[in-house]
């Protein structure tokens, strides 16, 4: 075994330290070493979207980041989409849209879509489903997924930037 | 509200839009599935899988990988009782299940569990397997339904008869069962009919695809009782199907059912359950196993493979008079397609006097995915994204746009009225009802 490694990031806002092998991706780091398992797992590979994550406001799959490289960086999960009791609009709207079903996928989805608004506040049907276009689903279909993101940009109203 | 029939009957929940239950855990990431549980002292498990489509085993040595320093056990069939081969209850066959489990004296698919290892991390434990020895005899391989039916083929169970036939075979086969269903002469009514029509279809397996992986932890405490929590379809099946294979009283388990990332059919079966439970045993340290997406496509049940063969007669009228279907339902490496549930349903929109289904299920092959080890066949036939519905939903959608299309030809040829209206019209081709 290799020797393990200091990391220094911000997750959701929060100074985190953490050891970690050089093999490990940061999904496994923040499922295993930090207990945030929020981020799901479903393939390892980047096809599935469940361990969606943003490092330093980018999209990303955590499976495929080695956690050694988040070092200095901002991370944010979805342990920190809600604001205390206060669910964000998007996990609203999707608990009202009926945009889950067994729900693995559902954290990928809603940290995706946060990714979108922040970028497009204002997206088309179209840019939705381009842009979740990384993330699986197997339950609900996508068309509920799809009318959830695009009410909470509406309820939003550009805020999301 | 009020309903459309012009009731004004109020209803509490019709018409309203209530939210999830679950909801709020499921959004925020708070909600516990499978992988998302540990407990201090845990140890790691992976899963030593063929390499091989169909191979005898001739000898297993796990002692380098027992010598490895963060390996605390490695278990294999002989760690498991042996069932005796005919060991069923119900629709369930326990031999083959605890086959499937881990190999007994022959791998029957690419993917098929050999070993099993208990080490303080998940990357120990993978090392661990690049050190177990296992000595193959490779055997030849069947890899789909005509290449398993055909005469000569490698035999996959050697204990296996064709059931289902009037006369017992002394034979073996790779052809579990037979059934037929039958009403008229359909022979006659075919050769009487203005037109046949005659296709054959194929449809691949298709695994269900769930997004979370099967995973498990198991923890025995020194009275004997062990814990286990597993998302599943059924966390009594569990306790019964891993008391079951592992000759422990049923009191001796439970199981703690976590949140379910998907199943569709394919969590309605152990795995990953009994390695646990058994390395839990004989460690004394709670045991976490999680399959790799790999190990989920190639080492667990999805929809079988189809090939299914119709033959319809219909009279220039329009009206259909007779079908013939053949339905060869791929299983897997073990017995259990559901072909039952399709030779009932494949002409339940018709109302004919003559016909004969025959339904040849359970059509082990090797090369890959164990199947469904459980007859329970048509448990959920109408599920839209479970098994074999899209096979038989295909099969039954083209086949009659085939017929109607021809028919409208064959009439139109025939009645120079062309403002004859054609009465067989195929449904159009839409996603099963959900």
């Amino acid at each position: 075994m290799a020797r393990k490694t200091h990391v220094q990031a911000t997750i959701n806002g929060e100074q985190t330290e953490f050891l970690c092998q050089p093999h490990e991706s940061l999904s496994e780091v923040l499922r295993n070493e930090l207990d945030m398992t929020g981020t799901k797992e479903g393939c390892t590979t980047g096809d599935c979207g469940a361990c969606s994550v943003l490092l330093d406001g980018r999209l990303v799959c955590g499976c495929l980041v080695l956690a050694v490289e988040a070092d200095g960086s901002e991370i944010t999960t979805i342990e920190g989409m809600a604001t205390g009791q206060q669910l964000h609009p998007l996990q609203q709207k999707f608990l009202e849209h009926a945009a889950l079903q067994c729900g693995i996928c559902t954290p990928g989805f809603l940290v995706a879509a946060k990714a979108l608004l922040e970028h497009n506040p204002d997206p088309s049907e179209h840019e939705v489903r381009y842009w979740l276009s990384g993330n699986l689903c197997r339950c609900t279909g996508y068309d509920k997924i799809i009318a959830a993101v695009l009410d909470a940009a509406q309820t939003m109203g550009g805020d999301a930037r | 509200m009020t309903d459309s029939n012009g009731s004004d009957r109020k209803f509490k929940w019709v018409g309203t839009r209530p939210i999830r239950h679950d909801g709020v855990d499921k959004v925020t990431g708070r909600a516990h599935y499978g992988a998302d549980f540990d407990l201090p002292g845990m140890l790691h498990a992976h899963v030593l899988r063929s390499p091989h489509a169909h191979a005898r085993i001739r000898r297993i040595d796990a002692s380098k990988a027992l010598a490895l320093e963060g390996v605390k056990a490695v278990i294999t069939s002989d760690d498991i009782p042996e069932l005796p081969l005919d060991e069923a209850s119900g629709p369930t066959n326990f031999s083959d299940l605890s086959r499937n489990v881990l190999a007994r004296d022959k791998v029957l698919y690419h993917g098929h569990a050999v070993a099993a290892v208990a080490a303080t991390s998940t990357r120990i434990a993978q090392e661990a397997l690049s050190l177990i020895e296992v000595d193959y005899e490779p055997l030849p391989h069947v890899l789909d339904i005509r290449a398993a039916m055909a005469p000569g083929a490698p035999i996959l169970h050697d204990h296996m008869r064709t059931k289902g036939l009037k006369e017992a075979p002394d034979e073996p086969s790779n052809i579990a069962s037979k059934m037929e269903l039958t009403r008229g002469d359909v022979d006659q009514a075919l050769a009487e009919a203005d037109f046949v029509i005659e296709r054959e279809f194929e449809t691949a397996t298709v695994h269900q695809g769930y997004i979370e992986p099967h995973a498990c932890v198991a923890q025995t405490n020194e009275d004997g009782q062990t814990t286990v929590w597993a998302s599943s379809q059924g966390h009594f099946m569990i306790r019964a199907y891993s008391a079951r294979l592992l000759r422990l009283d049923i009191s001796q388990i439970k199981v703690i059912p976590m949140e379910i990332g998907g199943g569709f059919g394919g969590k309605t079966t152990v795995y990953l359950e009994p390695l646990a439970i058994v390395l839990s045993r004989k460690t004394g340290r709670p045991v976490k196993a999680v399959m790799t997406r790999e190990e989920v496509f190639r080492a667990t049940g999805p929809a079988p493979a189809t090939l299914i063969n119709v033959k319809f007669g219909a009279n220039r009228d329009g009206k259909i008079v007779a079908a013939k279907c053949e339905l060869f339902y791929e299983a897997g490496a073990f017995p259990g397609s559901p072909v039952a549930a399709g030779a009932m349903c494949i002409l339940a929109p018709f109302d004919l006097d003559h016909f004969t289904i025959e339904g040849y299920g359970r059509l082990p092959r090797t090369g890959s995915t164990p199947g469904r080890i459980r007859g329970r066949d048509g448990d959920r036939r109408d599920r839209a994204r479970a098994r074999d519905r899209p096979a038989r939903s295909a099969a039954q959608q083209r086949r009659q746009q085939g017929l109607a299309g021809r028919l409208r030809t064959e009439i139109q040829r025939h009645r120079p009225d062309r403002n004859t209206r054609c009465t067989a019209q195929a449904p159009p081709l839409r996603s099963p009802p959900r």
